[in-house]
């Protein structure tokens, strides 16, 4: 993880914005990434917010408000015209976060369990 | 399902024509449920470029049905156009997770005059059997979330929402 967090911070189109508590606790973080549109759809560039996480005491102090309009600005002066990013359906606090934000549902991603006899043993 | 089963089958290059415009006919309605999904003035060439690249990919299926009123051993079988059209791919998460092989069914279209004639079912079926076949752990397909008709015929396939794609334009202000 920790080299995770090393390769973003080089990484020209890698964003990480963090909350800090008396200057030295570090309690919330926001990351996003410049990618690419997928050639056919528009944006031809898009922003993706790949990380959003507050310490739970912490939290419904409006940081994470202050992250992601941080990471937004950030995003914009990248170019970036419009932002995607992946929320659990079960997560219902994050999806009431996000649509507070303005944020809006574009897809859904289904899912269905592959029955372990259906799988190939060599694979 | 059975007699729709049997008018899938792989596709060939020879279906390349006819698979452009299932392709954009496909992105076309998914522009329409939604803007947001505009295509590209250069959408019809990207596809036209892609399509051969993708045959050759392993970890991708592309499917292709045929009209099941048709003989698939009857003459003429061999050079009938494809009405519909299936796309997916074998990928992993990202690695912070439990490596888990994904199959992606990415795309699903039927030509609007051979709807109702059980072969989105069938590719659906078929595609992820393939998929399965070649390692995949789980099956996923992302809709339009306004496409409520896609998304009940996956959610009677078996599938259940998992999550939402979200998004926000920061041009509008
Ligand atoms: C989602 C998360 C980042 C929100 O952080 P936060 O700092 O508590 O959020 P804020 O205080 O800035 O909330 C701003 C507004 O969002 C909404 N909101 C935030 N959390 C909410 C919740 N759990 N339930 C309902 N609404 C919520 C509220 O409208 C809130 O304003 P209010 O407190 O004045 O009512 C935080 O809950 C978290 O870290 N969760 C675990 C990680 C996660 O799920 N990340 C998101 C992945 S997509």
């Amino acid at each position: 993880m920790a080299a995770t967090f090393a390769s973003w911070l080089q990484d020209p189109a890698r964003l990480v914005v963090v909350a800090e508590e008396g200057g030295r606790m570090v309690v919330g973080f926001a990351a996003g990434v410049v990618l690419q549109g997928n050639g056919w759809q528009i944006p031809a560039r898009l922003g993706r917010i790949t990380d959003a996480y507050v310490a739970r005491p912490r939290r419904r102090l409006g940081i994470a408000r202050r992250l992601a309009g941080r990471l937004l600005d950030l995003l914009y002066e990248k170019g970036v015209g419009t932002v995607r990013l992946a929320a659990a359906v079960q997560n219902e606090g994050a999806l009431a976060f996000w649509q507070s934000m303005g944020w809006s549902d574009l897809e859904t991603v289904l899912e269905r369990a592959v029955p372990v006899e259906g799988r190939d043993p060599e694979a | 399902m059975d007699e729709a089963r049997s008018a899938v089958r792989a596709a060939r290059r020879s279906d390349l024509h006819a698979l452009t415009d299932l392709r954009l006919h496909f992105l076309g309605e998914a522009a329409h449920a939604d803007a947001r999904l505009r295509l590209m003035p250069d959408a019809r060439d990207r596809t036209e470029h892609a399509l051969p690249v993708w045959m050759g990919q392993a970890d991708r299926v592309l499917l292709v049905g045929l009209d099941p009123a048709h003989d698939p051993q009857g003459p003429g079988a061999d050079n009938a156009a494809p009405v519909a059209y299936a796309m997916g791919l074998l990928g992993a998460v990202p690695p912070v997770l439990a490596a888990q092989h994904v199959g992606e069914i990415l795309e699903v279209h039927v030509d609007p005059a051979h709807r109702g004639k059980g072969l989105g079912d069938a590719l659906v079926a078929i595609l992820g059997e393939a998929l399965i076949g070649r390692g995949a752990q789980v099956l996923r397909a992302a809709v339009p979330s306004t496409h409520e008709f896609a998304r009940a015929r996956l959610e009677r396939a078996g599938f259940a929402p998992l999550q939402l794609e979200l998004e926000r334009s920061l041009d509008a202000g």
